[in-house]
């Protein structure tokens, strides 16, 4: 955590709105990832995040720090979108057009063709709640298992497993054009 | 096995991701100012996004390096399966090298008593020493003796760099003993202890970043801490059973049989296509065999065997009572009951009750990461992630159903053991800091009241 996120959550922690949305905002694209392959549409994505963040902000006394701002709040957002999920929340995908992203993943030194990049997604989309999330956490977002482990109240084993899983699933998905989904 | 793999990290990132609609900023800015202005899923303000700042000074409460401690006491605070039940009662010290938890304390009813009902409320914590408590099991003295997960003396390193940790009993004034095999060896890295139902046995899972180091068998010894542990899975294992052990990759799930004499475990291990394979193995502590479960369901995540020789099991996508696949999902390991027959699952849909007959009961819901039983079957403690904090709650829960969770306290790292005699709990807080201004675990004695 950097200094500058440390004062920010002592403001927010002392009741400063303002310091607790741009907090927020640092850490919002690796919960809008999750969000957004958890749920499937932009809406969802920000119903669930609407929630999560006031959430976290309503939970907020209650952050002891031991667990790191962004970890703690990645397990609220993963906790929100399956209760989403498990309420029916959940709308009409509305996948986004893959080609048209394409100068932004070059600009963040993508390497993805779009071939790889739709069926990458197919793969991802074929995948549980679950193991989207424990493939999403750790080689996305950079957690490590126990961290993985902790805010998912899963085994380290578990973790270990689901993310095999998921990543064979999505290697296949890269490496052979002719790879189907998993099932759900 | 543990790594990131950046790779994919990177593909996935390729991967478009939206950003927010018109005025989510400005919609959260004024939920957060007052909660109960938008509802929730209420159609988005048409306002500019709110912007930040006004951050105002504080102290810096993070020491370098904290990531590291905080990982390390997360591996150990992951999950907690650990068994329940056993015989003795408040904690004293023996005249020998360890904390013992006796019936002589003042505080505690003898053992001779009857077992509480559900506890309600839990009285002054009692500091024992520092570590992560994982077992509590009873000595020939009617004591009980406290193990517990910590690094171990030296510099030996460990799994993924870390120093190495280990298996300890908790002594008298916080001393910590490390816990030995029968070959002399130390047991090493992340630990388990699994006490067979009559805690006349013991297993212990040792594992890395998930993956497993070894597991090891043994007896409970008249001190209360486990003796004659070989390895008969994992490292170690080849001379120490008959005919081989089955190839197991990732940590299993572990339970014994009711009778004591069969260790159950789920092997997974990954084919040569990358794939991870699961299968049912039993080991017969008696006589040294391994034999696969024919009668499992197909990739079992965690199982357990009933008095009737009957299986309870949970797999990818299903809970499966017997031959009967039900649709529950969100429970990822089982315990099972001192009656050897009701079996408690438990994982992020909450704790479901499974009684004789295979009827299902919900008796909490939330992320629950531990479930023991009361020594009578008529209760539980179980641990779960508080709303929105970084705390698990230790809450006691009637196994009928007839009402829900009475929280206890929260543990920041949720691991917990159950006092034989169901008198208490041994928990893991947040102890003193180190040196290096670590937060260090530490065990407490809560005593239940009442």
């Amino acid at each position: 955590m950097t200094s500058n996120e440390q004062h920010l959550l002592d403001a927010a922690r002392a009741g400063d709105g303002r310091a607790f949305g741009e907090l927020v905002r640092l850490h919002d694209p690796t919960m809008r990832a999750l969000a957004y392959h958890l749920l499937g549409s932009r809406h969802a994505m920000d119903d669930a995040l609407q929630d999560a963040y006031l959430k976290a902000h309503r939970a907020l006394p209650s952050f002891r720090g031991e667990a790191g701002f962004r970890t703690w709040l990645y397990g609220i957002t993963y906790r929100t979108c399956i209760d989403h999920l498990r309420a029916g929340r959940r709308r009409a995908a509305e996948p986004l057009d893959l080609h048209g992203d394409r100068p932004a993943a070059e600009a963040r030194g993508g390497l993805t063709s779009l071939d790889e990049r739709l069926r990458l997604q197919a793969a991802l989309d074929g995948l549980s709640p679950e193991h989207r999330a424990v493939v999403l956490a750790v080689d996305l977002a950079g957690f490590s298992y126990d961290e993985v482990a902790a805010h998912l109240a899963i085994a380290p084993g578990t973790v270990a497993s689901r993310l095999s899983r998921a990543r064979a699933a999505l290697r296949a998905a890269l490496q052979d054009p002719s790879t189907t989904t998993e099932d759900r | 096995m543990g790594e990131r793999d950046d790779e994919l990290g990177r593909a996935l990132g390729d991967l478009p991701v939206p950003e927010h609609g018109p005025g989510f900023w400005a919609e959260l800015d004024r939920r957060v100012q007052d909660p109960d202005v938008v509802p929730l899923g209420g159609r988005r303000g048409d306002a500019a996004d709110g912007g930040g700042g006004g951050a105002r000074g504080g102290r810096d409460r993070s020491p370098g390096g904290r990531d590291r401690q905080l990982r390390r006491l997360l591996a150990a605070a992951a999950v907690a399966v650990v068994a329940a039940g056993g015989v003795a009662v408040a904690v004293g010290r023996d005249t020998d090298d360890r904390l013992t938890v006796t019936n002589e304390s003042t505080t505690v009813p003898p053992a001779s008593e009857p077992s509480p009902s559900i506890p309600g409320s839990v009285g002054e914590p009692e500091e024992l020493g520092s570590g992560l408590v994982v077992g509590a099991l009873p000595a020939a003295d009617g004591s009980t003796t406290v193990l517990v997960r910590d690094d171990l003396p030296g510099d030996e390193p460990g799994c993924e760099g870390q120093p190495q940790g280990g298996l300890l009993v908790l002594g008298p004034g916080g001393d910590q003993r490390p816990v030995e095999a029968a070959d002399g060896s130390l047991v090493t890295e992340g630990v388990d202890v699994h006490p067979s139902l009559d805690r006349r046995r013991v297993a212990v899972v040792s594992q890395c970043e998930g993956f497993l180091v070894q597991v090891l068998v043994g007896v409970v010894g008249p001190d209360g801490v486990p003796e004659e542990l070989r390895p008969v899975a994992g490292q170690g294992s080849d001379d120490a059973t008959v005919g081989g052990a089955p190839d197991i990759e990732v940590s299993p799930q572990v339970s014994w049989s009711p009778d004591g004499h069969r260790l159950l475990l789920t092997a997974a291990a990954f084919t040569d296509d990358g794939v991870l394979a699961r299968e049912l193995w039993e080991h017969d502590v008696d006589r040294g065999t391994w034999t696969r479960r024919g009668d499992a369901p197909e990739g079992p995540v965690a199982a357990v065997e009933r008095a009737d020789g009957s299986l309870v099991s949970i797999t990818e996508d299903a809970l499966v009572i017997g031959d009967e696949r039900t649709d529950r999902r969100g429970v990822n390991a089982l315990r099972l009951g001192p009656d050897g027959s009701t079996v408690a699952a438990y994982g992020e849909a909450g704790v479901l009750l499974i009684d004789e007959g295979g009827d299902l009961r919900l008796l909490a819901d939330g992320l629950v990461n531990d479930a023991r039983f009361g020594p009578d079957g008529s209760w539980l403690v179980v641990g779960r992630l508080a709303e929105g904090g970084d705390v698990v709650e230790l809450a006691s829960v009637p196994a009928d159903g007839s009402a829900g969770p009475t929280v206890l306290g929260a543990s920041l790292f949720g691991w917990f053991e159950l006092l034989p005699e169901g008198r208490g709990l041994l928990v893991t807080v947040e102890g003193e800091q180190d040196p290096d201004g670590f937060p260090r675990p530490s065990v407490q004695r809560w005593p239940f009241e009442g």
